[in-house]
Order: C-alpha cells, then sequence, then structure tokens
C-alpha cells in the first residue's frame, strides 16, 4: 500500500467518523446567524451592522456553505450508510448483515 | 454608484426569509436526507444565502451614502444640523436642499473623483468607524469634536468641479475665476473659502466661523467636512 493510499484510507476513516447530518445541521444554524446579520444591516442600516454583515456576516455563510459542501462529501464517501442520528424514513440505513 | 432602490433591500430580506424557512423546516421537520432534500439544502444553504448576501452588500454600500449613515454618529451631528437647516444659508445647506442628490449630499460633496473614487471613499470610511470607535472619538463630548475633528486633507476642487464646471462661458467670465484659475486647478484656493464661496461648515471653523480649531492632540483627523 503506497502513501498515498495510506493517507486517503486515513481521511475516509476520519470523515466516517463523523454523522452528515449533524454537520448539515451545524450548517443550517451557522447560515441561520449569518442570514440574521445580513438582514440586520438592511433592517438598520447603521455603520457597524453594515460593516458586521458584509465582512463577519459573509464568512460566517461561506463557512456554513463549505460544512454543507463537507457533508456531501462525506456522504459520497460513506454511500447510504448514514449515521444513526439521521433524520427521516429508515430507508437511508444500510440493512444489517444477514437480512 | 447607481441608485438601487429599496427593492434591493426588500429583495434581500426575502431571500433571507426563503432561505431561513428552508432551513428550519430541515431542522424542525427532519426529512429524509434524499435527493430532493438535498436540493432543498442547495438551496437554503447556497443559492439564496447567495443572492442575500449580495444584494445585502449593494444595498448596505447605499446606505453608507445616504446623509442619515454619516449623521449617524453623534461627532457629525452638528454638520447634519446645519446641512439639514432649512434656514441654513452654508453650502452644506443649500447643496442638501438640491432635489436631485440631496439625500446624499455629504457623500456627493465628500467622494473621491476618478477611476478608483468609489473604493477610496469607502476606505476612508472605514477609517472613519476606526477612528470613531477605537480611536476615542466615540467618547468625545460635542464640544470636543467639535475642537479634535477636522478634514483630514485640504478639500479638492476637483469635487466642486464634477458639478460645476469650469469650462462654461459664464464660470471663465467671472473676473476672480479668471484671476485665479491656476490655483483653484492646483488647489492652492479652495472654492470653499472665505471670500469666495464660504465655508460648507462655517460652524466648525472656530466661535467666529473663519479660523479653524487647532487640534489639541496633535493626531490624524478624521476626514471630514471643509
Amino acid at each position: 500500500m503506497s502513501q498515498l493510499d495510506r493517507l486517503r484510507g486515513h481521511a475516509i476513516a476520519r470523515l466516517r467518523k463523523h454523522s452528515v447530518i449533524s454537520l448539515i445541521r451545524v450548517a443550517c444554524y451557522v447560515a441561520l446567524v449569518g442570514l440574521a446579520v445580513m438582514a440586520a444591516s438592511i433592517i438598520y442600516p447603521a455603520p457597524l451592522p453594515v460593516i458586521f454583515a458584509m465582512s463577519v456576516g459573509q464568512v460566517i455563510g461561506i463557512v456554513a456553505f463549505l460544512c454543507y459542501l463537507l457533508s456531501i462529501l462525506m456522504d459520497v464517501v460513506r454511500g447510504t450508510d448514514h449515521a444513526p442520528d439521521a433524520p427521516g424514513p429508515a430507508r437511508q440505513f444500510q440493512k444489517p448483515e444477514g437480512q | 454608484m447607481p441608485h438601487a432602490g429599496p427593492w434591493l433591500g426588500y429583495l434581500a430580506l426575502a431571500s433571507a426569509i426563503i432561505a431561513a424557512a428552508i432551513l428550519l423546516h430541515f431542522l424542525v421537520r427532519k426529512p429524509a436526507l434524499d435527493l430532493r432534500t438535498k436540493l432543498m439544502l442547495l438551496l437554503g444553504l447556497g443559492v439564496f444565502p447567495t443572492i442575500t448576501a449580495a444584494t445585502s452588500t449593494v444595498a448596505g454600500m447605499e446606505a453608507t451614502t445616504h446623509r442619515e449613515f454619516c449623521g449617524s454618529c453623534h461627532t457629525m451631528d452638528d454638520h447634519f444640523g446645519n446641512a439639514t437647516d432649512p434656514d441654513a444659508q452654508s453650502l452644506a445647506a443649500r447643496h442638501t436642499r438640491n432635489p436631485f442628490f440631496g439625500d446624499e449630499s455629504c457623500y456627493v460633496c465628500h467622494a473621491d473623483y476618478g477611476m478608483f473614487g468609489y473604493a477610496l471613499t469607502k476606505m476612508g470610511g472605514m477609517k472613519h468607524v476606526y477612528y470613531y470607535y477605537l480611536g476615542g472619538y466615540r467618547g468625545m463630548s460635542k464640544e470636543e469634536s467639535r475642537r479634535e475633528v477636522h478634514i483630514a486633507k485640504p478639500y479638492d476642487n476637483t469635487n466642486c468641479r464634477q458639478c460645476h464646471t469650469t469650462t462654461a462661458h459664464v464660470w471663465r467670465t467671472v473676473p476672480d475665476h479668471q484671476a485665479m484659475q491656476a490655483q483653484l486647478a492646483a488647489n492652492k484656493v479652495s472654492c470653499a473659502s472665505p471670500g469666495c464661496h464660504g465655508y460648507a461648515h462655517p460652524f466648525s471653523k472656530g466661535p467666529d466661523g473663519l479660523g479653524a480649531h487647532p487640534s489639541a492632540s496633535g493626531r490624524p483627523a478624521a476626514e471630514h467636512a471643509p
């Protein structure tokens, strides 16, 4: 096994440890904060809210979107093997061996 | 910057509300993470927030050109009050009463002219914010701010000439203009000086409205009104 394969395997193992759903949830909460900051700058266009929205607000939004992209990447890597806390119907979960 | 109008703000708010609704639906209803949900999340986390960010940035930049925005810091209370006083006859007040740009009179008169004028003006605005929140101006009384806050560099006549052309016949026939054409072009003499068109904000030039207050601290002053 080459060094590259070992690194790739290590990265995949690390990705598998974390739940896709929980990362999407984090992305949602972070995005809601970013949206609130940007909306506040429209409702109350004072110097600090406007500057805050154009800097911190947009960074928060980018972080949220990157979390979403990472979760999609994790989802692609692990296929349908979702974490146990995944919401929705059980059809997403892999059937146990032998069933 | 062209006028975007209030609709841009409404668009930013609408897209923020739609994105928030999608995200809250996912968090509360916990739908299955199928392709449809992923696409909805792409809208809620990618498309609509991008629209919100873009429109709120344009709307925010436009908000920074409004007179109320400039007057929102208490150190500008006197300038704002004088500019909006219907009885005042200062250059600032007369320009603020102009129906075409009066709502943005601070920005229109103080924005740097030229290709990078907009960006340079906004960078200068960041300096104002720094001075206000971190440079001690926030804690100043009005009396202190009148004494300490001065224009950072001499007011450029080019800003006047954006609207008041110096090539028109009526301008060139004024004897004082003819005599001082070179000095005016080189900014050696300001259009807004006593004996010419007068100070834009005369109250800021000392008790008699003629001499500028000396800066007691000697630190760099925020760029503001001439």
